[in-house]
């Protein structure tokens, strides 16, 4: 059984439909990729299966370790290990990004039926991770993104999931606003979390990304709907010729 | 609707006992006028511009007395707050009681004096001052202090003196089961040339019978003095809490104050500053945090009399069940006041659909080369922010609650006094649920 497995998905939001019947099957400790061009429903997808309210499932389904997701609140999806990193993540000035992240994790132990983590506890389990994304005590000690740089936010995001470890980690243009050098820490950081337990969504409209963040399958999303599936090369062909050829070829189907 | 003073027979007793005698003639002077004045404009209704938002009717259905001086018992003390780790005076029903205080000494450089002493140490600006600072005009319940209140407290900071534990003034009251009570507490600090202090001031009772407390504080900033003022309002759900302060700031120095108010039926404060020379600092923070039929009225007036004068405000409220917040902010930019830099923020969360926010800014310039800005908001919380906590594993309860503590730390965090600040932070989380931690709740 697939970890992830969407069936014909169609949602609507404000009315305008935007996944018009997308299927998808992602295998345990598989990366996949969904590529496409701008107002594809790349982001869509992302919020969907993480929960956000905002969108309407009026058809499909979306099944997680065989479970039904869309009966599922979005904490609840969190708990039973989906993680979604933000294309935008959100300043919350006035929390500090290690009470933030503390009270996350105790949640998400305490479904699993795990102990709660000390404040001593905790601290050193974070130290561990925070080296992984090359991150300084004094982000912590901020407010959550409050002031970070564009950079620092998807750092931040990837800790996070370092931390939590979620068994779906759905990246949602994470390297969107960076440069070079934070794209590489982060694609690092991604990479250490590979495992065979773990399987990754990567939403990019870019191939950049994938020549850190190895895909195992490459989709193309295009009008709400999965146009193309293939290997790690349909990210390059993308890359050299656009998508306006793979439109072409699904107006010609 | 409305009822004058001179309608409860309560008040007019009370005013003849306490213009005593013995009493200097300025004090008797002003005690005199401003009876007057309360007996001539009676309590103020709705139809008052002042008072438009927030109704006295409720209030004008009890007749306060005057609370006789007492002794409490331990059991009458639950409740109050430790000690913030400075000096304290506490205070109940209106009078200092010595015993529950621990007051500072002339060797601190700070002196917590009777009217009777500080006319001895510093007689020419508590004859000048005291009584003057805060004009009585259009403030009825100020005037009504003036006139009646038993004892004034004059809190005097030697010059050069840099006072690094916080002073805590601790207004306690213990209500009346027969007769609800007023007490009408009044102080005067004095802020020498170059002294520095913090002074925390504390409203608390105990109990569940109406009570009403109606404090004036007068602050005088010498050039280069610096006074943080913190003021915590939380007294019991069935109290009526009327305040009114005025600090008036020399060149140099500068003024910092907190309001935070949790209690109180019904809370009304008129915080005035008057930047009286150049250079002259104000900041003002408030917090107000109300549910049920709460009602949280803050009129604020910063007075730019002199040029080159900073002054920065934020007052944030968080409104739940059917609680109303008022929130008045004036700015005054005097001929003259060139260079002034004045911003004003107010932000309003409701977390119910029947809380009720009135914001009104105000400004009045007359000087043309000055940097205004005000702006006011009153909203819900994020939903983006929500979905990010949820996302994230964390419960929808606690996540509002949350951002309902985040909203309020922006506040809170810049609170120096540690010990108050955790007491604070601790209030607010207790109100959402939420568990204290102190090893993670820091944030630079």
């Amino acid at each position: 059984m697939a970890m992830l497995e969407i069936r014909n998905l169609h949602v609507t939001v404000e009315g305008k439909e935007i996944l018009r019947g997308l299927d998808l099957s992602i295998e345990k400790g598989q990366v996949h990729a969904i590529m496409g061009p701008n107002g594809s429903g790349k982001s869509t997808l992302a919020q969907v299966i993480a929960g956000r309210d905002l969108y309407e499932v009026t058809e499909g389904e979306i099944l997680f370790e065989g479970k039904n997701l869309l009966e599922l609140e979005p904490e609840e999806r969190a708990c039973e290990g989906i993680f979604l990193a933000f294309q935008y993540p959100v300043e919350i000035p006035g929390v500090s990004n290690t009470y933030f992240l503390r009270a996350a994790l105790n949640a998400i132990r305490k479904y699993r039926g795990l102990e709660e983590l000390d404040a001593m506890e905790f601290l050193t389990l974070i130290r561990e991770k925070m080296q992984l994304l090359e991150m300084n005590d004094e982000l912590l000690q901020r407010s959550v993104n409050e002031g970070f740089s564009g950079g620092e936010k998807k750092r931040n995001e990837i800790f996070q999931m370092a931390v939590l470890e979620p068994k779906l980690c759905i990246l949602d243009e994470t390297d969107s606003g960076l440069d070079i050098d934070a794209l590489r820490i982060v694609a690092n950081g991604v990479n250490a979390l590979r495992s065979p337990e773990r399987s990754m969504l990567v939403v990019t409209h870019y191939q950049r990304l994938l020549d850190y963040i190895v895909p195992d399958v490459v989709h193309v999303l295009a009008n709400g709907k999965i146009v193309k599936t293939g290997s790690k090369d349909l990210a390059l062909e993308l890359e050299q010729k656009g998508y306006s050829w793979l439109e072409e070829e699904v107006l010609a189907q | 609707m409305s009822q004058t003073i001179t309608e409860a027979p309560a008040y007019t007793s009370l005013a003849g006992r306490f213009c005593q005698s013995d009493e200097p003639q300025w004090l008797q002077d002003l005690r005199e006028r401003a009876q007057a004045l309360f007996a001539q404009k009676g309590l103020p209704d709705v139809q008052d511009e002042e008072w438009r938002f927030t109704s006295l009717r409720d209030f004008a259905k009890y007749e306060f007395i005057q609370a006789e001086p007492m002794t409490p018992t331990p059991a009458q003390l639950q409740g109050v707050p430790a000690s913030f780790g400075g000096r304290r005076a506490v205070i109940v029903n209106g009078r200092l009681v010595s015993p529950l205080s621990n007051l500072p000494d002339a060797t601190d450089g700070v002196e917590v004096l009777t009217l009777e002493q500080a006319l001895t140490r510093a007689g020419d600006d508590v004859r000048q001052h005291l009584g003057q600072l805060l004009p009585v005009e259009n403030l009825p319940f100020a005037a009504c202090n003036l006139a009646l209140f038993p004892q004034a407290i004059v809190v005097r900071v030697a010059a050069q003196a840099r006072i690094t534990q916080p002073l805590e003034l601790v207004f306690w009251t213990v209500p009346n089961a027969a007769e609800p009570i007023v007490s009408h507490p009044r102080v005067f600090v004095l802020a020498e040339e170059s002294s520095s202090i913090s002074l925390i001031e504390v409203h608390a009772g105990t109990g569940e019978i109406p009570y009403f407390t109606n404090p004036v504080f007068e602050f005088l900033l010498k050039r280069e003095a610096r006074v943080v003022h913190y003021r915590v309002q939380c007294d019991t759900a069935k109290a009526y809490h009327i305040a009114a302060s005025q600090a008036i700031v020399h060149a140099n120095a500068a003024y910092e104050f907190f309001a935070v108010n949790f209690g109180a039926r019904l809370s009304r404060a008129d915080v005035r500053v008057r930047l009286l020379e150049p250079a002259a600092e104000a900041t003002l923070y408030g917090l107000y945090r109300i549910d049920g039929d709460q009602i949280s009225d803050l009129h604020s007036v910063i007075d730019h009399a002199a040029p080159h004068c900073p002054s920065w405000e934020v007052v944030k409220g968080i409104l739940e069940g059917r609680s109303h917040g008022v929130f008045n902010g004036r700015i005054i930019v005097r001929p003259g006041a060139q260079k002034t830099d004045a911003k004003q923020t107010n932000k309003n969360l409701l977390l119910s659909r029947d809380a009720v926010v009135n914001a009104n800014p105000q400004l009045e310039i007359y000087a043309d080369d000055v940097k205004c800005t005000h702006g006011a908001t009153v909203g819900h919380l994020d939903d983006q922010a929500l979905f990010y906590l949820r996302s994230r594993g964390i419960q929808e309860d606690e996540a509002r609650g949350l951002l309902t503590y985040a909203f309020a730390n922006d506040v809170l965090r810049r609170i120096d006094v540690v010990s108050l600040r955790e007491w604070l932070e601790l209030s607010i989380l207790e109100v959402e649920h939420l568990t204290f931690d102190r090893g993670l709740l820091e944030v630079k």
